[in-house]
């Protein structure tokens, strides 16, 4: 059986702009690593340590990040738009996951980029799926699975495949050294065509500027007079 | 035919995704995934239905291919929900099953003839994009919008689906919400690393204290210095807290830290970086040194 994880598959929303001719522009060409990238693999690997673990990218250029944590080999999806909706990106990475046959679990970012597309490849792929994961452990045929809660966690048991979505609570503690990302470049990468099925998508119908106020910035140079200014607005706003 | 569905799973979300939800021009059909009280609740912000399903007994998303059944005979033109992780697993079934597409970031829905316009917050918010759907849309709203203005409640009926066999809790570790007293204060006081030294953490419980808000910090002050416990922390790591005021002192407002406080009504940031990105996220600032700016504020509030 094959364990997939999903790396560097969201556009980063700090990249995209309003460009001066009212169209939306990104800065970057291609998904980033998220947040979430390293504890995707991490809860894969720890899924089914025996399985083959395959890293699935929709990155080009440095594809060795999954290969770097653990993975044998990465399949790298060209051809995915950057304007793609969650529906197409979804698409694309379940007909990736499906090309691949004998799965048995997807994990991936639970990403706030991109918030959508962990259930919605679950959906097209007929799977369950469970977001917000913090850990999992293996129990004979059993996955059980720990999930952010409310303000505490749920352990859930899965049998069968499943599509999880991880959510790392800080930074990855130890990275891999340079050793390992120079060993996991000489790991195979496949470079595929993305297929992206005929799904639903939005038409873009225009732009417009927020109605949102611009923040009201008070001098700090003069702290009391500045105090006095913020209190005021506060009480004029009606919470203090 | 033609309805707007909103599908709430945590009480905190409730009153936003209600705020876009009835808003948009059609009856709204209410689907609650939680207890009883938070299905009352939501009965009485503007919806025509409420339908509660179980939780207790039976994991939410177990319920995901029955909902999606659901969604695909009654053909909601609009599927609103906020960003809770329970909601957006029923969400991505519901989209495939009745062919919909999806928007995030949505900060309106407008259904006219069974079809939905949509507007979505893009480049951290320096635009709005208009999308018009041809089928159903799942849409994730913005946090922040407008609350749901309260009314008469509707009847709330039991729910009755399917659960899919392949999820089983097998145990709830619920910590301690009211710890720290966030999730439900009015006020809270955030600070970050801009305080400098664990002595100045004084002038931040003086305002507090002044206030009657509670305390919270950004994650290095709990993981690399362990001035706080981790409940204390606000974020994409731990919590989200929607407070009438947040006040935040020396956080550079990164966006795992603001996720967590976007929903609250009025946001402050005192920070000495006049280019620090909170500034771009708050209603009002001060520009400025922490260590003159929080005193000072402290004595004005106790004025005011
Ligand atoms: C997976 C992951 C999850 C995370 N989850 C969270 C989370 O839940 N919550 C969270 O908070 N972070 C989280 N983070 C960390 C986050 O990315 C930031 O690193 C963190 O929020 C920064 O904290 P800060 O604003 O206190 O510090 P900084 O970014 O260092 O900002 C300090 C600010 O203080 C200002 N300052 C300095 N001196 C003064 C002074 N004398 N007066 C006024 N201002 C001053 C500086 O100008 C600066 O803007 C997460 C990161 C990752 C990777």
């Amino acid at each position: 059986m094959t364990s997939i994880a999903i790396f560097k598959w969201a556009m980063n929303p700090h990249d995209e702009r309003v460009g001066s001719d009212g169209q939306i522009k990104w800065l970057a060409e291609r998904p980033e690593v998220g947040d979430d990238d390293y504890a995707a693999v991490q809860v894969a690997r720890d899924a089914a340590p025996d399985d083959e673990l395959v890293g699935l990218t929709m990155a080009s250029g440095d594809t060795a990040f999954a290969a770097a944590r653990g993975a044998e080999r990465t399949v790298a999806l060209q051809g995915v738009d950057i304007l793609a909706q969650p529906t197409e990106v979804a698409s694309a990475l379940a007909n990736a996951v499906k090309a691949m046959g004998d799965v048995s679990l997807v994990s991936i970012g639970d990403s706030a980029w991109s918030p959508m597309v962990p259930s919605l490849l679950a959906a097209q792929l007929g799977w369950p799926c469970i977001l917000a994961v913090d850990a999992v452990r293996p129990e004979g045929d059993t996955l059980v699975v720990t999930r952010r809660f409310g303000a505490g966690t749920q352990d859930v048991a899965v049998t069968g495949p499943v599509v999880l979505a991880v959510a790392a609570r800080r930074e990855e503690g130890a990275k891999p050294g340079m050793r390992q990302v120079l060993q996991a470049r000489k790991r195979p990468v496949d470079t595929v065509t993305a297929s992206i099925g005929d799904v639903p998508t939005l038409e873009a119908a225009g732009l417009r500027e927020p109605t949102a106020q611009a923040s009201k910035l008070f001098d700090g140079a003069d702290p009391a007079a500045a105090a006095a200014q913020l209190v005021s607005a506060l009480q004029s706003e009606g919470v203090l | 035919m033609g309805n707007v569905w909103m599908i709430v799973a945590d009480t905190m979300s409730a009153s936003n995704v209600a705020g876009i939800a009835v808003n948009a021009g059609a009856p709204v059909d209410a689907l609650v995934f939680g207890d009883a009280k938070m299905a009352e609740d939501v009965a009485k912000l503007g919806v025509a239905t409420v339908t509660r399903y179980d939780v207790e007994a039976t994991l939410a998303e177990a319920y995901a291919p029955a909902i999606a059944e659901k969604a695909a005979a009654e053909a909601p033109a609009a599927v609103v929900l906020s960003d809770n992780a329970t909601a957006r697993a029923l969400a991505g079934a519901i989209a495939v099953k009745a062919g919909a597409a999806v928007a995030t970031s949505v900060v309106s829905v407008n259904v006219a003839d069974g079809q939905a316009t949509v507007e979505q917050l893009v480049a951290e918010g320096e635009g709005v994009q208009v999308l018009k759907a041809s089928a159903p849309v799942v849409c994730v709203i913005a946090d922040g919008g407008p609350d749901a203005e309260e009314g008469a409640a509707v009847a709330v009926q039991d729910g009755a689906a399917d659960a899919a066999d392949a999820l089983k809790v097998v145990a709830t570790n619920a910590e301690d919400e009211g710890a720290t007293g966030l999730l439900t204060a009015e006020k809270v006081v955030g600070v970050g690393l801009g305080i400098g030294g664990k002595e100045n953490l004084a002038l931040v419980n003086d305002l507090a204290d002044a206030l009657g808000a509670a305390v919270a910090c950004t994650l290095p002050l709990c993981d690399n210095y362990h001035w706080f416990e981790h409940s204390s922390v606000v974020g994409t790591s731990t919590q989200k807290i929607s407070p009438r005021l947040y006040l935040c002192a020396g956080s550079s407002g990164a966006p795992q830290h603001m996720a967590g406080v976007r929903s609250a009504k009025v946001i402050v940031a005192i920070n000495n970086d006049p280019e620090a990105p909170v500034f771009r996220e708050c209603s009002y600032g001060i520009v400025g040194d922490l260590e003159k700016v929080l005193p000072a504020l402290t004595a004005a509030v106790k004025g005011a």
